[in-house]
Order: C-alpha cells, then structure tokens, then sequence
C-alpha cells in the first residue's frame, strides 16, 4: 500500500492499455484451444480415447489448472505495473516478475523533460503510448502502453513547479 | 498362493498410486504456492477503491473449482 503525505493527492493512477494484456491473453486462448482441437483429431487418427478417457480428462483439468495460473501471474505483472501520480511526486512500480518488484520515486520539481511516444499503428489507433521523464539526477524513468498518453502527459507537466521548469 | 498373488497385486496398485500421489501432491505444493503468493501480493499492494478484487476473485473461484475438480478425476483413475 502507499504511504501519502498529509497535504498530498493522488492525481492520476497509470495503468498500461488493455491491449498489452489482450495480446498475452490472446496465446493463452490458442493454448486453451489446443487440447480440444487435440482431443477432436486423435480418434480419426485411429486412436481410441474412450480406453483412456479417465486419464485424458484428468490431464486436461491440470492442464487448465496451469492455465488459469499462468492467467493470474500475467494479470499480476499487469497490474503491478503502475505510476501513480500525485500532485508532488510520481511512484513507477514495476513489477518484473512475480518475485522481482522494483519501486521509485521522484518529486516533480526534479523533473526536466518528458517526451511521450506513440510507437506504432496500432497505439496511434487506440491511443496509447510511452511516456519518459529525465530527471535532474540524469536517470531516465519509462512507462510503456499508457492509455491516452498525451493527457497524462499534460497533467505531469501542469502540477511541475513552475520554477522547476526551464 | 492366491492369497500372496493378491497381496503381491495390492502392493504393486497401492506402489504405483503412492508413486502418482506423491507427484500429485508436489504439483498441487508448488501450484498453491505460487497462488499464494499472487493472494499475498494483492493483500499488501494492492490499491484502494479500483476493481482488481473483482478480478482475483474470480480467478481464485476458478482455481479452487478446477483444483477440487482435479482431485477427484486423480482419485477417479486409481478405482
């Protein structure tokens, strides 16, 4: 959970667009697919599936079982990847992996260029984008696939103290 | 004879469902596990007021539905 200071709001919570995790759900689907395209074509290859069926339904029930999981870590890395943004700082958590998360900080004051990024055909089409911000101590933090990029971008620079910028 | 045949045929069954069940038992460990530790992660960052519960709840609903049903398809193949 995040610890706010007294006097401070959260602005904006930036998840990445549905579609980075439509894409993975998309191979999940082809794998949910294929036990059943495999059960379909093995008795016209001469197999008998009735001797086994026990055993096959057994197999399919954990095979499912590993799907479902593999469903719920990619929600987690989903979900986990996030910016919030506050009207005095920005928090990028990142999770890696399931057992590798990586949270940072920086005020917006630090802040000294933000470049927002529209990647491909398909981001120009939905919308969404990268968003980098340098800042003053030189590192570079990156959100990837964040939906209407360009106002999230305006919010950032709208709450940047105006002696930070320039 | 036919009594040690029998014995002998208990074993060799009870040997191989031993063997099944041991290596059920490590899979379903290793998958709870990692359950788990997901449940654990929503617990401690989750955040405030947005929809994930709804998410994790349903997974978790298909989870348990898909584990008790793999128990008793496992407990179904050694009759």
């Amino acid at each position: 959970m995040i610890r706010l200071q007294p006097n401070e709001t959260i602005l904006m919570v930036l998840h990445r667009h549905w579609i980075a995790i439509a894409l993975k759900l998309l191979v999940v689907l082809i794998f949910l697919l294929l036990p059943f395209v495999a059960i379909a074509i093995l008795p016209q290859a001469g197999f008998d599936i009735e001797t086994v069926l026990p055993l096959i339904q057994f197999f399919l029930i954990t095979y499912l079982m590993i799907l479902v999981l593999g469903v719920f870590i990619m929600w987690t890395d989903y979900y986990f990847d996030v910016w919030v943004v506050t009207d005095l700082r920005i928090i990028d958590i990142e999770q890696r992996t399931i057992f590798n998360r990586e949270v940072s900080e920086f005020m917006l004051y630090n802040i000294q260029d933000v470049t927002v990024e529209i990647p491909s055909v398909l981001a120009t089409f939905l919308k969404y984008g990268n968003i980098k911000i340098q800042t003053a101590g030189g590192k570079i933090f990156e959100i990837s696939d964040i939906p209407n990029v360009t106002e999230a971008k305006n919010v950032i620079i709208d709450h940047v103290p105006k002696s930070a910028v320039g | 004879m036919g009594f040690f045949a029998n014995t002998r045929a208990c074993y060799d069954t009870y040997m191989t469902f031993g063997a099944w069940l041991g290596i059920y038992i490590i899979f379903l460990a290793i998958f709870w596990f990692f359950v788990l530790t997901i449940l654990r992660h929503f617990r401690e960052y989750n955040l405030p007021n947005d929809y994930s519960k709804w998410i994790v709840r349903l997974l978790l609903a298909a989870v348990i539905m898909l584990n008790i049903f793999s128990i008793l398809l496992f407990l179904n193949l050694f009759p």
